[in-house]
């Protein structure tokens, strides 16, 4: 029984499994010199997962009908607050996107 | 001495001599009816070496661990075990055995005479995303009186636009995701008489539509290989990768676990 690895597109396999390995760190690095990034990497972690979750709750609402104009003005300023308060949390602690990132098994990535 | 693990056997005979990392002789350690194939650590003492494979995992290292896998592969029924996995002693390594001898057996049981392929395929996600943006755009043109309602005061205000975007990218992702379905649902129906089991993984990235792991009894190899070559001349636009057979590493389902799934719809 001989094993093969078959492919026209070697190259083109080689890149997008690297960029696939490539989307989640591997694993939080506890570093006691940079403690505290590494603390607010965790805590932002979840706060990100928190709000794309209500976004989408939000989202699915608006799409379905459920939400007045009211309540999509208060939810959408929020999002909105949120979002920009994130961004600039990231940016003090020197963190990116991908950095935010969480493997949620069956539903995919975070991000 | 640490003792590194290769696999559980259906057999408590003693395999074949042969080399395993770092040249150490493989040897099958009996537990009742089965067999838990292990090779001494030289030089390190556990918890030294230590369970991190890190310690251990360079490509030289791996393939010694996958030919031991390999060679179990063509006489026995094979539960690989993950690479990097070291026990204290010998001792430890059966008490292990003997704690999940059920499950062993049920695993056997389950993965005798069956080998796992691996498929990978990539489609155009680029062109795809952007067919699918405009086919959004236009049905969102249609409806666009409903969708772009303004405020009370007349203006579509910041919070309101913010959400709007939100709720575009979300249709954009959601008919994105449409497509990749239709297309592994395509790619299922080449395989679902030839496998027993499946396990896949959808746009892992964007131009990886389908990460997937198929069960096949060996005397259907033959059959999958044929279906592969459909597939592929069905579908020419897409690139494929195909490895196999390998021991069905994926397919081994502890009590804890539920990583593989039986055939049907891509679950991923």
């Amino acid at each position: 029984m001989n094993r093969t690895v078959e492919t026209d597109t070697p190259e083109l396999f080689t890149a997008e499994l690297e960029r696939a390995e490539n989307v989640l760190p591997s694993r939080i690095v506890a570093d006691p010199k940079n403690v505290e990034k590494g603390l607010a990497k965790l805590v932002l972690t979840l706060v990100e997962l928190i709000r794309q979750l209500m976004e989408r709750q939000a989202i699915r609402r608006m799409e379905a009908g459920s939400l007045t104009d009211g309540e999509i003005e208060r939810v959408g300023e929020t999002l909105m607050k949120l979002e920009a308060k994130m961004q600039e949390l990231k940016g003090v602690f020197g963190l990116d996107d991908e950095e935010l990132n969480l493997n949620l098994g069956p539903l995919g990535n975070l991000m | 001495m640490s003792i590194y693990t290769y696999a559980v056997i259906d057999s408590a005979q003693a395999v074949e001599p042969s080399p395993g990392l770092f040249g150490m002789p493989v040897r099958n350690l009996p537990c009742r009816q089965l067999g838990v194939v292990v090779s001494e650590l030289p030089g390190g003492d556990y918890p030294r070496m230590g369970t991190d494979p890190k310690t251990l995992q360079t490509a030289e290292r791996i393939l010694e661990h996958s030919a031991v896998a390999d060679r179990l592969m063509t006489r026995f029924t094979v539960l690989p075990i993950r690479f990097g996995t070291i026990f204290p002693d010998r001792e430890r390594v059966i008490a292990n055995a003997e704690e999940h001898h059920a499950d062993f057996c049920h695993n056997l049981d389950r993965l005798r005479a069956k080998v796992e392929f691996g498929l990978r395929v990539l489609w155009p996600g680029e062109a795809i995303r952007q067919e699918v943006e405009s086919e959004v755009r236009s049905q969102k043109s249609a409806v666009r009186d409903e969708d772009m309602e303004i405020g009370q005061d007349g203006r579509r205000t910041a919070a309101r636009q913010f959400l709007d975007a939100k709720l575009a990218t979300y249709r954009l992702d959601q008919a994105l995701a449409a497509r990749a379905d239709q297309a592994i649902a395509e790619i299922d129906c080449a395989f679902h008489l030839v496998t027993a089991e499946k396990a896949c993984e959808r746009l892992k990235t964007p131009n990886l539509l389908l990460s997937a792991c198929y069960l096949v009894e060996r005397t259907r190899i033959g059959d999958f290989h044929q279906a592969y070559e459909r597939l592929r001349r069905g579908r020419p636009d897409f690139r494929y990768l195909l490895s196999g057979p390998w021991p069905p590493y994926n397919f081994i389902v502890m009590p804890s676990q539920t990583a593989a799934v039986r055939p049907g719809p891509c679950n991923a």
